[in-house]
């Protein structure tokens, strides 16, 4: 899928750490409050339990487990945030919440990747002074798993 | 909640700041009013959305410079930050109606303070080098930050800079926290990609007026490429204020001498006149409050007040009510448009239908010079265009016909307005086929509007008046009267909704002539304030002729109607309850209140008149469709609102039913 | 894996960025079984946002975005020989807006109400009675109703094919109630 250069991206930022990041606002569901998780034996880090929501149970994922630690910027407050993977729901808690904003690709500055930034950043925004790191969720829990046995 | 009481925190900023508002605040507060408007998207909360989001538009024109931050502006948003604070509570409880109406007419209110003329001047972006690419990613606020940075006299700068990806989240604000006291960074945008994949490239558009060496001082230790973003064209001018750098590369940048053109017309919508002249009315009623209370102090008797506190009070309040009246004046005239407008547009109208119906003619137009208030004028550019339609089509004979009948072969079309008193009088006139009065009555016998009888006894005026009536407008009487029944009656219903009355003349083979009479104004009337049943109304008073005691003598009956004799002549009298279908009131005696237009009259019975009142007029809307009898809403200040009757028609809807002797009998 | 000769381009970058409805997901350990996710509606799947209201015992819905605001009903400015459902009109900040009886125009009352006039001739207002200020081809028009619920996300696979008048354009079910959706434009 090309992306023309005109194209304008819906995101919605959070922060966990120190850092900002943003993801694609069509992924958010919901916004909750953190709230109590029912733990799962043989869960394993970062999954840390499930979340009884109207629809179902759904996994809590601890992003503080899978990007840089550090405090948070003042007057941040905890949220979970409920986001589509594929056909499914996955909830993320995350130290605080931005909001939803509008940027345009031509701003996006690619991130060339390598161990010393966040893991699964696609790219960074620079918007009303603030660094924002674009997330590729689905990539950062696939980093998350233990790689597959390796076969014979 | 959090982001409703952040915007709270910086809005008491605001008001702390001054006229201006710093540039950083109130983006904060735009952030912030953003924030609430995507979180509340998302929680459902469409009260608080809508809110946020004309929050949100109102702070983006204050930082566009586009709106001024008075006072009204300031009240209004920290009464929309209180209300966003309550939904933001009730969010956790049930949905509040009264909130959400509350927060319906902040809305409204928001995007009244957000409407607003936009500023003129040409654009000294223009004027910077900046390469096209560099252009289209820009914001407007990063543009507005531009154009304000060149207003200041001051330069705008390119800082290109690379930075190691483990720390350049940290390392930018750093920087934008060293050059805070000698530049504004307007905006950061991606630099070229870096050769070292361990690396990030940022290009920073920054406005300083502080010289080169302040600004590498307050960059350091970061280093890159620093330069002014050059102007396009190469002049040399005289010193700014402060230090330039010299150098090859770096060129001084033109600076706008002023972003505003001085301009002797400023564009207004006709929506806040409107508030206006509604400001006007409810001051005139206050007036009018205070002239009692003065007339209260001079009484005889009174003795709390000396009468010298009388006299004072009423003084002041002539005064006031002068210069009401000059403002009101000035108002109405900032409406009034010149006929010329639509005059020109219904002249190539014609000259086009002409030319596709093969007739010959000539249109003159007189009296493009009278203005009329806006808002007539644009309602009568249909009725008009109608008419003339219809002289062109159907009235005017082709060119060999006429030539047949002995007139001259171009056919003469005319539309000349004229004022007459506080009316202004449209006449489109032509030389063709005249109106063939026997085809009329035929018609209308066939459709049911009259009987044989009357038909028969019905002439010149009246009996046109009936080509107003819906039930001409049908294909087959487009041939039986030459077409003049089309449409006829959408432009009675237009000129009704403008108080407005049309008089039709003809005869046959000569030609025809429509009339139409209009008030000068509608937005400020003075009303007759009766009571029928209970009921409230108002009454044009250039619709009322005069008024009168319902005598000891019972009225005649004639058929189905009441006749009254005034001064020895018959008046037909309409009792508005009747007429309206309202229940009958009790009144020991009634008033009658005879009004007219042109030369009709007609007598409307009361219970009471309840005097007369200044009063804004508003018209029904598009919704409702034409309401029989009612010609628009009036505001009487009080927060009472009546309907204004429209005389027009119910003299048509009395008259209609005129017995054809009833005028000669005695 | 072999780092890529030339950088990957922005567009290749942001297309695991992007959601995508078959995108394919990490093996968490534990993910629960898909059946209950079919009732909440993932974002590719279109919702329609409504208001719905009660008239009389039932609740009836209208697109959200056709409401312009709600108000709390009120006496009316009387228009004679008004024909019902026209009960009368509103000045709203500066537009009169006319005000319909809806459950007279759905036929669910024979008799209109009586909310204009001189007070003597008036029914009372209900306190819980709202305007619903709606957005039609031809202006803002009111409709009175008897409550006032709530804003509801429905997905589109949860609207059935409508029975009823020529007004009704659907019908919904959430829990246990029963929403019909109209369009108002029909109605009046």
């Amino acid at each position: 899928m090309s992306l023309d250069p005109g194209q304008v991206l819906d995101l919605f930022t959070f922060v966990v750490g120190p850092h900002r990041y943003a993801i694609d606002v069509r992924r958010v569901d919901e916004v909750l409050a953190p709230a109590e998780v029912t733990p799962l034996p043989g869960a394993r880090a970062p999954v840390d339990g499930l979340l009884s929501l109207r629809g179902g149970p759904v996994p809590r994922v601890d992003l503080r487990l899978c990007l840089p630690a550090g405090d948070p910027p003042a007057g941040s407050e905890p949220r979970v945030l409920l986001c589509w993977l594929g056909r499914r729901r996955v909830a993320f808690y995350v130290d605080g919440v931005g909001g939803v904003t509008r940027v345009p690709a031509a701003r996006l500055q690619v991130a060339p990747g390598g161990p010393v930034v966040p893991p699964a950043v696609v790219a960074v925004s620079v918007e009303g002074g603030a660094v924002h790191f674009l997330l590729d969720l689905v990539d950062l829990l696939h980093r998350q798993s233990p790689p597959a046995p390796a076969p014979g | 909640m959090e982001t409703a009481e952040a915007l709270g925190r910086e809005l008491a900023r605001l008001e702390g700041g001054g006229a201006d508002g710093s540039p950083g605040t109130l983006n904060a507060i735009f952030r912030h009013a953003h924030s609430l408007k995507g979180l509340a998207a998302l929680y459902g909360q469409g009260g608080m959305e809508a809110l946020a989001h004309a929050t949100e538009d109102l702070l983006d024109r204050l930082r566009l410079g586009r709106a001024r931050l008075s006072e009204p502006v300031v009240d209004a948003l920290s009464e929309t930050v209180e209300l966003l604070q309550r939904l933001a509570a009730a969010a956790e409880a049930d949905p509040d109606p009264v909130l959400r109406d509350a927060a319906g007419e902040q809305v409204a209110r928001l995007e009244q303070l957000a409407s607003g003329p936009e500023r003129v001047g040409s654009d000294p972006l223009h004027r910077l080098d900046l390469s096209p690419a560099l252009r289209r990613v820009l914001t407007e606020y990063e543009e507005h930050r531009l154009r304000e940075t060149l207003r200041r006299r001051a330069l705008v700068w390119s800082f290109a800079v690379r930075w190691r990806l483990d720390d350049f989240d940290r390392r930018l604000p750093e920087l934008v926290e060293r050059l805070a006291p000698v530049a504004e960074v307007i905006a950061t945008l991606p630099g070229h990609a870096p050769d070292d994949p361990e690396s990030i490239c940022f290009e920073l558009l920054l406005g300083s007026a502080a010289g080169e060496d302040r600004l590498r001082a307050a960059l350091a230790p970061d280093t890159g490429q620093l330069a002014v973003v050059p102007a396009r064209k190469r002049r040399t001018r005289a010193e700014l204020p402060g230090s330039l750098p010299e150098g090859p590369r770096t060129l001084p940048m033109e600076t706008e001498g002023s972003l505003h053109a001085a301009a002797r017309t400023v564009r207004v919508d006709i929506g806040r006149l409107d508030a206006l002249m509604n400001a006007v009315g409810e001051l005139r009623l206050i007036a009018a409050g205070l002239q009692r209370l003065a007339d209260g102090a001079l009484a005889p008797g009174v003795r709390q007040l000396p009468r010298a506190f009388g006299a004072d009070l009423l003084r002041e309040q002539r005064q006031m009510a002068r210069r009401l009246d000059a403002l009101q004046s000035g108002l109405l005239d900032a409406r009034m448009v010149p006929l010329s407008q639509v005059f020109e547009r219904l002249q190539r109208l014609v000259r086009r239908a002409a030319r596709d119906a093969g007739k010959e003619l000539d249109l003159l137009a007189r009296g493009g010079e009278v203005e009329l208030d806006k808002l007539i004028v644009e309602e009568l550019s249909d009725p008009l265009m109608h008419l003339l339609r219809n002289a062109v089509d159907h009235g005017i004979e082709a060119p060999s016909e006429r030539e047949r009948l002995g007139k001259p072969r171009r056919g003469r079309l005319s539309l000349a307005a004229r004022p007459e008193g506080s009316h202004v009088v449209i006449e489109v006139r032509d030389d063709g086929r005249g109106i063939d009065s026997a085809r009329v009555r035929q018609v209308a016998i066939e459709r049911g509007l009259l009987s044989a009888h009357a038909a028969h006894a019905v002439t010149g005026g009246p009996l046109y008046r009936l080509l107003f009536t819906p039930g001409f407008s049908t294909a087959r009487s487009i041939s039986a009267l030459s077409g003049r029944g089309v449409g006829l009656d959408v432009v009675h219903t237009n000129l009704a909704r403008l108080s407005g009355v049309i008089d039709v003349e003809s005869a046959l083979g000569v030609g025809t002539a429509f009339r139409l009479t209009l008030p000068l104004t509608l937005a400020m009337m003075r009303g007759l304030i009766v009571r029928v049943s209970g009921r409230t109304y108002a009454i044009p008073l250039n619709g009322v002729v005069e008024i009168l005691a319902l005598g000891s003598e019972p009225p005649r009956v004639v058929g189905d109607q009441e006749i009254i004799a005034v001064r020895g002549m018959p008046l037909l009298l309409v009792r508005l309850a009747r007429l309206f279908r309202l229940p009958p009131a009790e009144a020991p005696r009634q008033n009658v209140v005879v009004v007219g237009l042109a030369q009709e009259r007609v007598g409307l019975a009361v219970d009471e008149l309840l005097g007369q009142a200044d009063m804004v007029t508003k018209p029904l809307g598009t919704r409702l469709g034409p309401v029989p009898g009612i010609a628009a809403v009036a505001d009487l200040g009080n927060r009472r609102t009546v309907l204004v009757l429209d005389v027009a028609a119910i003299l048509g809807e009395a008259l209609k039913k005129e017995p054809p002797r009833a005028a000669r009998s005695e | 894996m072999d780092a890529p000769r030339r950088p990957p381009s922005l567009a290749e970058r942001l297309r695991g960025f992007l959601y995508r409805p078959d995108e394919e997901l990490p093996p968490l350990a534990v993910l629960p079984p898909p059946g209950d996710e079919a009732r909440v509606a993932p974002p590719a799947e279109e919702v329609r946002e409504v208001l719905s209201f009660g008239l009389g015992e039932a609740t009836y819905a209208l697109p959200l975005g056709l409401v312009l605001e709600i108000l709390r009903a009120r006496a009316l400015v009387e228009i004679p020989r008004a024909d019902p459902p026209l009960l009368g009109v509103l000045d709203l900040r500066g537009t009169v807006t006319p005000v319909f009886d809806l459950a007279l125009a759905l036929g669910l009352r024979e008799r209109s109400l009586l909310v204009s006039g001189p007070p003597e001739e008036r029914e009372p207002v209900p306190r819980e009675a709202r305007i619903l200020v709606t957005r039609t081809a031809t202006g803002p028009a009111g409709l009175w109703v008897d409550r006032v619920r709530d804003v509801v996300r429905l997905p589109l696979a949860a609207i059935e094919e409508p029975r009823g008048g020529p007004a009704v354009t659907g019908i919904a079910r959430r829990g246990s109630e029963t929403l019909v959706l109209i369009d108002p434009e029909r109605v009046l």
